[in-house]
Formats: structure tokens, C-alpha cells, sequence
């Protein structure tokens, strides 16, 4: 009679959990997250290197009390954007509460919380593609200035990631309607919880460069 | 026919659940009193006020790294993982530290696009 091996007989799941205390998954989710920060690190780079070169006329106060560009660009919205901002900060906190409910065993907490954050998610970008409308309509043009592009680079990259992010939720949350996680199983919702609350962590770093100075 | 299979068995995660949830309302509320003292400073920030500007800048940028570093350490449960997976997580910000301030050094001594 031969003897099982702890990783046969736990699953990969478990024999990490039990091992390392986190699963693959997990690791391989962190893994990608910090490979992931290096591209918004560059990008945040390219921008404030491009603030601190501009010359002082072309950062002003403009109307509402807000600096922003001068000479002849656009002011941004901070005010739309802080509302954008609210909406992720809360999405994150819904994504935690559906990660609760399903810790408890409870299915319809999931897909109640987890719609929720599908519902902010995509309303944080409905709001991101009225904002950019709205200035290009005013002359924000990515061919018109190195201050447009660079701008444009850094929130639509961050965009792509809540777009990513509302499909891989939409795609967890149909599972979920399947009755596929347990209180005992359901790995797969703290990963793309992770990845929703890195690009909620993004955003408050982005948000604050570009839009508050 | 048992539905489980190994990889949820109820004895492994079933006595794992702690409630987080008084700290999640925590962090939330935090968030939201801390972006609102950041919209604060920043409508009383004049670029036109040099040095005060740039303690503006200063502090809008700390009070930004505290609301990424609470939602790392709550909402992505740094705080409760393995000291492993924080090291993983900072060493983006060891990396690319040098390389913004860099940029920053770059920025105020080389060449204007203007």
C-alpha cells in the first residue's frame, strides 16, 4: 500500500495554504500586480517629469480655484473626477463586503456586493469617457500638446485596467450565479478582489497627481 | 455521492472566516474623510505661492501614499497574509522610487519643453 503525498491528496490549493499560507494563485496574482505597478510607475515618471518642465504659465489657477493647464488648454474636472474617485473608493469597499459575504457561506451576498462593484466599476468609466468628450470637445487633443498625450496615456491605461477589471468581475460573478463558490472555496473572488482594490490604489495616486496639484 | 472535493473542505476554511467587517467600515470611512481633506488643500493651493505650493504638493502626496497603504494592508489583506507577499508588494515602490525621484531631480535642473 503506497502512502499519498500531501500535495496529491490536499489539491495545489490547499497544500499551498497549508505550506505557505497563501495559495498559488494568490502569489501568482501578486506576482503580476507588482510587475503591473512598474508600467503606472514609468507612466507617473513620464508625467512629473513633464509637470516640472512645463513653464509657469502653463500651470495656472483656473476656474473653481483649481491649478491646471494654461496656455490655451483646457482646464481639467476635478470635481467630476472626485465623484469618479468616490465611486471606485466605494466599489472597493462593496468588493470587501462581497468577499465577507461569501466567507459566511452566503451566495446571494456575493452577487448582490459583487454587482454592486460590477455596477460602480462601470459607471466609474462611463464617467472617465464623458470627461474625455467633453475635453477633447474643448481642445484637449492628444496631437496638440505633450501635456494632452501624457495625460491621456496615464488615465486611459488606468481605464483599460477598470475595464479589464468589470469583465474579469462579470465573469466571476456568472460563476457565482452557477452556485460555484463556497464559504470554504472561493479563491477565485479574493484574486479579482485584489485586483480591483489595485486599481482602486492606483486610481488615489493617479487621481492625485494629475487632478489635486 | 460527496459533492466536495478536496480542495473545499469545509474543515479547512469553514473555522477560517474572521469578521473584518467593523475594520472594512473603518478604512471606508477613513478613504472617504481623507479625500475629502485633499480636495481642501487642494482648492487652497495657488501655484503662484511657491514654497507653501509646494508643502501643498508634499502633503497631498503623503496623505495619498496613507489611502494606498491602508487599501493594501485592509482591502487586500496584507495586514492578515504572509510577510512574503509585502515584501513582493513594496518592492515595486523600492524599484521605481529612484526613477520618479529621478524624474522629479530631472525635471527641476534639465531642459524645458516649453
Amino acid at each position: 500500500m503506497s502512502s499519498v503525498a500531501p500535495y496529491d491528496a490536499l489539491g495545489q490549493e490547499q497544500y499551498g495554504l497549508k505550506t505557505f499560507g497563501f495559495t498559488p494563485g494568490k502569489f501568482g496574482m501578486w506576482l503580476f500586480l507588482a510587475s503591473d505597478a512598474m508600467g503606472f510607475v514609468g507612466l507617473i515618471g513620464a508625467y512629473i517629469i513633464l509637470r516640472a518642465t512645463l513653464p509657469g504659465e502653463l500651470w495656472v489657477p483656473t476656474e473653481g480655484g483649481w491649478a491646471g493647464p494654461g496656455g490655451g488648454l483646457p482646464p481639467l474636472a476635478p470635481v467630476l473626477t472626485g465623484i469618479n474617485t468616490f465611486i471606485l473608493i466605494v466599489s472597493s469597499f462593496t468588493m470587501v463586503r462581497g468577499l465577507d459575504a461569501i466567507s459566511r457561506g452566503s451566495q446571494s451576498g456575493l452577487k448582490l456586493w459583487l454587482g454592486l462593484t460590477i455596477l460602480g466599476g462601470a459607471t466609474f468609466l462611463g464617467i472617465q469617457v464623458y470627461e474625455y468628450q467633453h475635453l477633447m470637445h474643448a481642445g484637449l487633443n492628444m496631437n496638440q500638446h505633450l501635456y494632452a498625450a501624457t495625460f491621456y496615456v496615464c488615465t486611459a491605461f488606468h481605464g483599460m485596467h477598470v475595464l479589464t477589471g468589470v469583465i474579469y468581475m462579470s465573469c466571476i460573478w456568472i460563476a457565482a450565479a452557477r452556485g460555484k463558490y463556497t464559504a470554504a472555496s472561493h479563491s477565485p473572488v479574493e484574486l479579482v478582489g485584489i485586483f480591483w482594490h489595485f486599481v482602486d490604489l492606483v486610481w488615489i495616486i493617479l487621481f492625485t497627481i494629475i487632478y489635486l496639484f | 455521492m460527496n459533492a466536495l472535493s478536496a480542495h473545499d473542505d469545509p474543515d479547512d476554511a469553514g473555522a477560517a472566516y474572521h469578521n473584518h467587517m467593523p475594520v472594512y467600515w473603518r478604512i471606508f470611512i477613513s478613504l472617504a474623510v481623507l479625500t475629502g481633506i485633499e480636495f481642501g488643500i487642494s482648492l487652497s493651493m495657488d501655484p503662484a505661492q511657491g514654497t507653501l505650493y509646494m508643502l501643498g504638493i508634499v502633503v497631498l502626496v503623503l496623505l495619498a501614499a496613507v489611502k494606498a497603504a491602508l487599501v493594501a494592508r485592509v482591502f487586500m489583506h496584507l495586514k492578515y497574509d504572509p510577510k512574503i507577499l509585502s515584501l513582493l508588494c513594496v518592492l515595486p515602490v523600492i524599484l521605481g522610487s529612484p526613477l520618479v525621484l529621478f524624474c522629479i531631480w530631472d525635471g527641476i535642473n534639465g531642459p524645458s519643453f516649453g
